[in-house]
């Protein structure tokens, strides 16, 4: 009788609810029972998965929903699956009418949370309608009480099936779908957040984030490891994640940006993307709430400005009429006023600033972090600023004292926290960084500005002096240095502020020490040390650039050719003059007696004015050829050591490398010159 | 009539199937392991050694994020954050510290005293003295006789059972 009723009943089914019956509703339903392994795609890529699906199942997810929406008395299965259906409308077609309807469906399964399944989907969909209606803090409820009542209890059951290697058995009911409930809740709180500007309130669940990072995450493990690093680590705003999502945000904006860029340059969509980037980083600024995050956020902005800089470079923005509209982010005024703030801290109260959770030398790398990147782009602007003042046009003079200023605010920071600092806190390069400047400002002034005032020439060249103090080893430099001196009339001066910089190298224990230990670039510094040691050579350095080393040597070889001439004519000279004192009459001495007749009298007797003459050019060859000799050493012994110091050219640029040890170098010079 | 009967027949069965594959009504009782009163062993004993570890995880991140919150005087985010703490006691934490044997289990005693620890510092952090002060008599209790046992408190820092009561009573001063 009862399985008559059963069979009955299941016929009537068919025959009132047609639908049930079609196969793609069944193939639809599995899907749905398996859509916690593909929620989380991107919206075009949920869509085309969904249109890919309904394609092979015959039937659109839209029928089905349709199909399923007026069974009001549905199981908590057809409900749950329903609302899933619902949820996915939404997330692909961003349909707020579907996120309504999954709520309401969800109604349905408020007695039946006994299911896993149910549970996390009754929880997973109100945290998307909490993010809809942009309220964080029910949002961290909803996904607070997913882990509470979805993840903890199926952990161990996860782990036991694992053990049984049964985790991936079909029959192992929603454990297996751990994995991906894992997923899904990362990805809601790193992007979906973001995506909905929900960007506050959001600190309560950092502890399930670092609980997502502990090895529970598969596919997303980097950027969550990134997230966690701006939640703990030295850069963060002291472990709020409402911060570190906002930041996290703005670096993946940012990098998208430098993609855009690189294929497209600044096109108008561009330029639009740069300002929500900004924005972006802007917003990290406003939400940070100690030093610590301050730190982070401007150091980035302030990276954001350095590509946005080089990028211009780069596509030969620089040019005359070039737009040079763009308006480029970030402050380093502010994040200079950050670095003092820190600095100030550096020797106690610096936990107070946001650092409770990091060590001392954390501090350090955070204050080094943010000088590094005033650094780059301090100099990446006013690099710009040049090269459209050397590029000409109208406002040459104006773009080159605009990098004069700029290279200058680098040297006024680099002047107020590099010397009390030591080495703490400071970047490695910053003292090569501050050589750039000092060049830079040089430049500007002396070879960028079209007509610089005697002020300005004047600052031009105590800056180029101020560059080979920094970084003696620049041959390049002095050569620049010598030619703006003689551009303005002062190439006399050189000598004598040359010999002072090389004084200071020749004298240095730094560089013995770096020369004896046998230190990276020793070879090279060492041969510039015993051409800065040699004042032919340093002459060599500052002028002799526009000759080149072939003319160098030749005037050499037309030297000892011409030493050669003179040495015979002082030969000549010579034989000339012993033949004259031979051949020279002696008259008979008065006291000679009388009668004594001399044999034969002298009958070519030379005046006396011819051998005063004779002994007079002999003089002078002789000097002359002294003179000579003396220049063949000096320069027999000037041109090898000028030679060697050519092969250090490339120096300069080995150290745009961050991390060349040279670096460590340049900042004991500069210590040992302050002491 | 016929579709309510439908219905009614749908939800029966579905209901039937779930309730064999699937998770128990009440989450506190989800895991098996965490009301059992007798000592376990073999794989049950492994499996509640890694239900420990869990914890120890958990309440780790639940301390960092408290004091972040509580020192950033997060007023919106601290009272969810507490909620949540306390839930988590009450559905997973709880249970699983409620038998007697582990405290003396010698392969868990030491995890389990610190978790009670770790769960007592927690309590501090939530200005909950009550329940504070009984956390600490149920260690004193259950360690009577093993003052000199290592355990950790904070995690991460290894002392004695006596140093660590005497650290966290130093505390309980309900400043933070």
């Amino acid at each position: 009788m009862g399985s008559r009723i059963v069979t009955w009943l299941v016929c009537a089914t068919l025959l009132v609810w047609p639908s049930l019956s079609r196969s793609d509703d069944a193939a639809w339903v599995e899907e749905l029972d398996h859509a916690h392994s593909f929620i989380w795609q991107p919206p075009t890529e949920l869509r085309a998965h969904l249109e890919g699906r309904s394609e092979a199942l015959g039937g659109s997810l839209r029928e089905f929903v349709a199909s399923r929406a007026d069974t009001g008395r549905a199981s908590p299965d057809a409900a749950r699956r329903l609302a899933i259906a619902q949820l996915l409308l939404y997330l692909a077609h961003d349909d707020s009418e579907q996120l309504a309807a999954s709520v309401a469906s969800l109604k349905r399964l408020r007695d039946h949370l006994g299911r896993f399944e149910n549970r996390y989907w009754y929880h997973y969909v109100l945290a998307h309608k909490a993010l809809a209606k942009q309220r964080p803090v029910e949002f961290s409820e909803q996904i607070m009480a997913l882990w509470l009542r979805v993840v903890v209890p199926l952990e161990g059951r996860y782990e036991e099936l694992e053990r049984l290697s049964l985790h991936e058995s079909p029959n192992s009911g929603f454990a297996s779908a751990l994995p991906s409930v894992y997923e899904n809740i990362t990805w809601l709180i790193l992007y979906r957040t973001g995506e909905r500007g929900v960007d506050r309130d959001l600190d309560g669940l950092s502890a399930v984030v670092r609980l997502l990072a502990r090895d529970r995450v598969t596919s997303l493990t980097q950027p969550l490891r990134e997230l966690v690093a701006l939640l703990d680590g030295p850069l963060s705003d002291d472990g709020s994640l409402s911060f570190a999502l906002a930041l996290s945000a703005a670096r993946s904006r940012h990098e998208r940006l430098l993609g855009d860029v690189q294929k497209t340059g600044w096109t108008g969509e561009a330029t639009g993307k740069l300002q929500l980037t900004a924005a972006a980083y802007e917003r990290a600024l406003e939400l940070a709430e100690t030093t610590s995050g301050r730190c982070a956020a401007l150091a980035d902005t302030l990276r954001l400005r350095t590509d946005v800089y080089a990028s211009r470079i780069a596509a030969r923005d620089d040019a005359p009429g070039a737009d040079a509209t763009l308006e480029v982010p970030g402050s380093p005024e502010r994040a200079i006023e950050v670095y003092a703030e820190m600095a100030g801290a550096r020797g106690e109260g610096w936990p107070e600033l946001g650092f409770h959770a990091a060590s001392h030398q954390d501090y350090l790398s955070a204050m080094e972090a943010l000088w590094r990147q005033i650094q780059h782009s301090l100099l990446m602007q006013a690099e710009y600023q040049l090269s459209r003042a050397v590029a000409g046009g109208r406002h040459a003079g104006r773009d080159a004292r605009r990098a004069s200023t700029t290279y200058g605010s680098f040297l006024e920071f680099f002047d107020r926290h590099a010397p009390a600092s030591g080495s703490d806190g400071v970047s490695e390069s910053a003292h090569f960084a501050a050589f750039r400047a000092a060049l830079g400002v040089g430049h500007a002034l002396l070879e960028a500005t079209p007509e610089p005032r005697q002020t300005e020439i004047d600052h031009g060249i105590l800056h180029y002096q101020r560059a080979l103090q920094l970084f003696p080893f620049d041959r390049v430099l002095w050569t620049s240095f010598a030619a703006a001196l003689g551009r303005h009339g002062r190439e006399g001066a050189y000598a004598e502020l040359g010999r002072e910089i090389a004084e200071r190298v020749r004298r240095s224990n730094s560089v013995d020490s770096w020369i004896d230990a046998a230190e990276p670039a020793a070879a090279k510094i060492e041969a510039l040390r015993s051409g800065l040691s040699d004042s032919f050579t340093t002459m060599y350095m500052g002028f002799a650039q526009a000759a080149g080393l072939g003319k160098l040597e030749g005037d050499l070889e037309v030297l000892r050719a011409r030493r050669d001439e003179v040495a015979a004519q002082v030969d000549r000279l010579t034989q000339k003059r012993e033949q004259v004192i031979a051949s020279t009459w002696i008259p008979a001495s008065p006291a000679e007696p009388e009668g004594i007749q001399t044999a034969s009298p002298e009958p070519t007797a030379p005046s006396l004015p011819d051998l005063e003459t004779v002994a007079r050019e002999l003089a002078a060859a002789s000097q002359r050829l002294e003179r000579i000799d003396e220049h063949i050493l000096a320069r027999s012994r000037a041109l090898p050591l000028y030679r060697q110091t050519l092969e250090s050219d490339d120096l300069r640029l080995e150290l745009l490398r961050e991390d060349h040890p040279l670096h460590r170098l340049l900042r004991r010079m500069y210590q040992e010159g302050r002491s | 009539m016929s579709r309510f009967l439908v219905l009614a027949l749908s939800m029966l069965l579905t209901g039937a199937c779930a309730d064999a594959t699937h998770a128990p009504q009440n989450p506190a009782t989800a895991s098996p392991a965490a009301s059992q009163q007798r000592p376990l062993a073999g794989s049950a004993l492994e499996a509640r050694a890694g239900e420990l570890a869990t914890a120890r995880e958990t309440l780790g991140e639940m301390q960092t994020t408290l004091r972040g919150l509580q020192r950033r005087e997060n007023r919106k985010a601290v009272p969810a954050f507490e909620d949540f703490v306390r839930a988590y006691f009450g559905l997973h934490l709880d249970p699983l510290l409620r038998p007697e044997w582990p405290s003396r289990h010698p392969d868990l005693m030491t995890m389990d005293a610190t978790l009670r620890f770790a769960r007592a510092d927690l309590m501090r952090r939530l200005q909950d003295s009550q329940e504070f002060e009984r956390a600490l008599a149920d260690i004193e209790r259950r360690f009577t006789g093993r003052q000199e046992m290592l355990i950790e408190y904070p995690l991460g820092q290894e002392r004695t059972v006596r140093s660590a009561v005497q650290m966290l009573r130093g505390r309980s001063r309900w400043t933070f």
